[in-house]
């Protein structure tokens, strides 16, 4: 008796893994960006395909050797950016974008942190108003699929729902791009930004 | 007129010492350019200093390529804040780029300079160091320290000095390339149909800079006379002022400056209160489009110095020497003092003046050359492996003559030695790519009428021919020849001469 339990819970498990597979896909892709160095640092989302919630989420963002880190940090929308300053001198973090809210969190010193939550969709240059040369993106979009390219333009977003949705991408050098696409299984598509 | 003969006299010597004092060879190669976007010299240069289409609208986007993007520029600058800082200003300081590499080029020359009387090694006869790039979308810079070397009569003269060096704010409003402003000591755009700097050959336009009418004393350090601006009033090799410039419609540009003129003065930087002025129109018709614009629509030619267009041009310089009072001194045996002791510039004068006047009257001891006008047209034609091109100037100066007053300084007015001077000049050029890339040959006739209704009074004619060893290395045989009359020794001149740049 135990036995057959056992295993019809087992099936039924399978069976309830295999459903939520199907349910899900893959995106990959490549993103081109003309007239740039690099393909790097274009984020790529999907729209149209759900969000999930946001509260108490908090990623980060560090500072360190006088440069931010990660360079470009896509996040959904209601997110807390926690800026940490890991550097051995002082660092200020504003933004002049007012769909972020224009804000300032003033200057703090080693092993401090300050946040700031993105409630709308926004990209967001961060800057420190002490090295002018430091700058770092936020993009807060309205969806939890998105991903950021690598050198070569690549980039992979797991457990996208399937269906027809729109994958945007975008790029810190102001290029835009969007497609419709039919999203099934592993789905792959390529983006040319600007050109 | 009498004082008109000795001003023509004069203008001849002037003329003849300028030509040998002006054959250095050009230097504005800018090898920094092939380091910031790892590319041969060839994609500007057809052989370097002589600029391309495509240089030529590179030169004028203040060094930028038509059309640049971040991918093209494979060292990438230093950024002096964010580019995001835009957005803060006036918050903070507008951000810009400086290079990543100082970009500094070395240019040198050796020449072997043949004459009736001396073959002479100059070696090296430049060594220059050039720099020129540019800070953010909208200011450019370029400047030049120089050795010089000449050889005139078996002496050696040299001189080191800063030629050029000048800032340009380029497309400063709206972002239009119908406006820019160049400041500082500065090959002007007045020039650009004849620019000596990027000639192909040893021998300069000397039709166009070397006519002296007037020797300024003292002038040989500055403007520097291997420059065509010996010290006097001719077309400025060099300009020291302010020059606005611009491309309107894509192919018509304009230009108008304001310059120190006659120069030095004694205390002072400009020899008066007055300013030159200048301005200069063209139209290009065919080719690439002098901004540049067409660049990544026009198919142009695989061979890239070749490309079918005319460009036409109209120009003017108007010069004021009020107040400016040319020693004839240099005699001092003789009583006649004057300020200036170069014999090379003040004192040519001031010689034909003592050995032309009659007993008992007054020899002119200063000149005032109170107003000086060129107008000139220059063209510029492209067609297959052929550039012909020329430039026509028709000069008049206004000059005042002055006796020496007790004690040596400016006495009274000379009406009668007094007079307006008209003087025409030409130049023709047909360069040619003579089969293959590397292999380029120049022939060039120019003369000066110093009186236009007589003979003409200077006549030479240049043959040319370049060889590229490499991109940046060129060596040119050259003759030049007198065809007038001359009665200067060492008027013939075979030169040749190896160039590097890197």
């Amino acid at each position: 008796m135990n036995r057959k339990l056992v295993s019809m819970i087992a099936l039924v498990a399978a069976l309830a893994a295999t459903t939520t597979a199907a349910g899900a896909a893959t995106l990959t892709g490549k993103v081109t960006v003309s007239g740039v160095r690099s393909n790097a640092n274009a984020v790529v989302w999907v729209e149209g395909a759900g969000s999930e919630s946001t509260s108490g989420k908090t990623v980060v963002i560090d500072q360190k050797s006088l440069t931010f880190f990660p360079y470009v940090r896509p996040v959904q929308v209601g997110t807390t950016v926690e800026f940490l300053n890991s550097d051995s001198v002082s660092h200020n973090v504003f933004t002049p974008d007012k769909c972020a809210g224009a804000f300032n969190l003033g200057t703090w010193a080693k092993g401090q942190k300050r946040t700031h939550t993105f409630d709308k969709p926004c990209k967001a240059v961060i800057l420190c108003a002490i090295h002018p040369e430091m700058e770092a993106w936020v993009v807060a979009v309205p969806s939890a699929y998105f991903a950021v390219t690598d050198a070569d333009g690549a980039f992979e977003i797991d457990g996208v729902p399937e269906g027809s949705h729109e994958v945007k991408a975008w790029h810190p050098k102001g290029r835009e791009a969007s497609r419709e696409v039919s999203i099934t299984g592993d789905t792959e598509v390529e983006l040319t930004l600007g050109g | 007129m009498r004082s008109i003969q000795l001003v023509r006299t004069a203008a001849i010597l002037g003329l003849l010492l300028a030509m040998v004092l002006v054959t250095v060879t050009p230097a504005t190669a800018i090898p920094a350019f092939a380091r910031k976007y790892a590319t041969s010299c060839q994609t500007c240069h057809i052989a370097y200093p002589k600029l391309n289409a495509y240089g030529e609208a590179f030169r004028l986007l203040g060094y930028r390529s038509p059309g640049e993007t971040e991918d093209q520029v494979k060292q990438p600058p230093t950024a002096l804040g964010s580019d995001a800082y835009k957005r803060v200003w006036p918050n903070a300081v507008w951000p810009t780029t400086i290079p990543s590499h100082v970009p500094i080029a070395v240019v040198s020359q050796f020449l072997v300079q043949s004459t009736n009387e001396n073959d002479d090694f100059i070696f090296p006869s430049e060594v220059a160091l050039v720099a020129a790039g540019t800070s953010g979308n909208n200011i450019s810079y370029f400047g030049e320290i120089a050795f010089e070397q000449e050889a005139e009569d078996g002496t050696f003269d040299s001189e080191a000095g800063v030629e050029h060096i000048d800032v340009r704010f380029i497309r400063p409003i709206h972002n239009s390339l119908a406006f820019n402003l160049k400041v500082g000591a500065f090959q002007p755009e007045l020039v650009q149909g004849f620019d000596h700097a990027r000639r192909l050959t040893v021998a300069n336009y000397d039709s166009m800079f070397a006519v002296q009418t007037l020797a300024v004393g003292g002038a040989a350090e500055v403007g520097g006379h291997g420059h065509g601006s010996a010290g006097g009033i001719a077309l400025p090799a060099v300009a020291r002022g302010f020059e606005a410039y611009g491309v309107v419609n894509h192919r018509f540009q304009w230009t108008a400056g304001l310059v120190n003129g006659l120069e030095p003065g004694q205390d002072t930087f400009d020899a008066n209160d007055r300013k030159d002025t200048y301005g200069r129109v063209s139209y290009k018709w065919g080719g690439l489009a002098p901004d540049g614009s067409n660049a990544d629509t026009y198919a142009g030619s695989a061979k890239n110095w070749r490309e079918t267009s005319f460009e036409l041009g109209g120009f003017g310089y108007f010069g004021d020497g009020s107040g400016i009072f040319v020693p004839a001194g240099g005699h001092e045996d003789e009583g006649h003092g004057g300020g200036s002791a170069d014999e090379e510039h003040g004192s040519v004068m001031g010689s034909l003046a003592l050995a032309n006047t009659d007993p008992g009257e007054v020899a002119p001891a200063f000149l005032e050359p109170r107003d000086s006008t060129r107008y000139g047209l220059d063209f510029n034609l492209l067609y297959k492996d052929l550039n012909v091109f020329g430039a026509y100037l028709d000069a008049e100066d206004d000059l005042r003559a002055f006796a020496e007053e007790e004690g040596g300084g400016v006495g009274v007015p000379l009406p009668d030695e007094s007079g307006t001077f008209s003087w025409t000049s030409w130049f023709l050029e047909a360069d040619a790519v003579l089969k293959y890339p590397w292999l380029h040959g120049a022939v060039r006739y120019e003369t000066v009428d110093l009186a236009a209704a007589d003979a003409e009074d200077f006549e030479r004619a240049v043959v040319s021919v370049t060889g590229l060893v490499r991109a940046n290395v060129k060596t040119t045989l050259e003759y030049a020849w007198r065809l007038d009359d001359s009665e200067v020794e060492n008027d013939d001149v075979l030169w040749l001469n190896l160039g590097i740049a890197f």
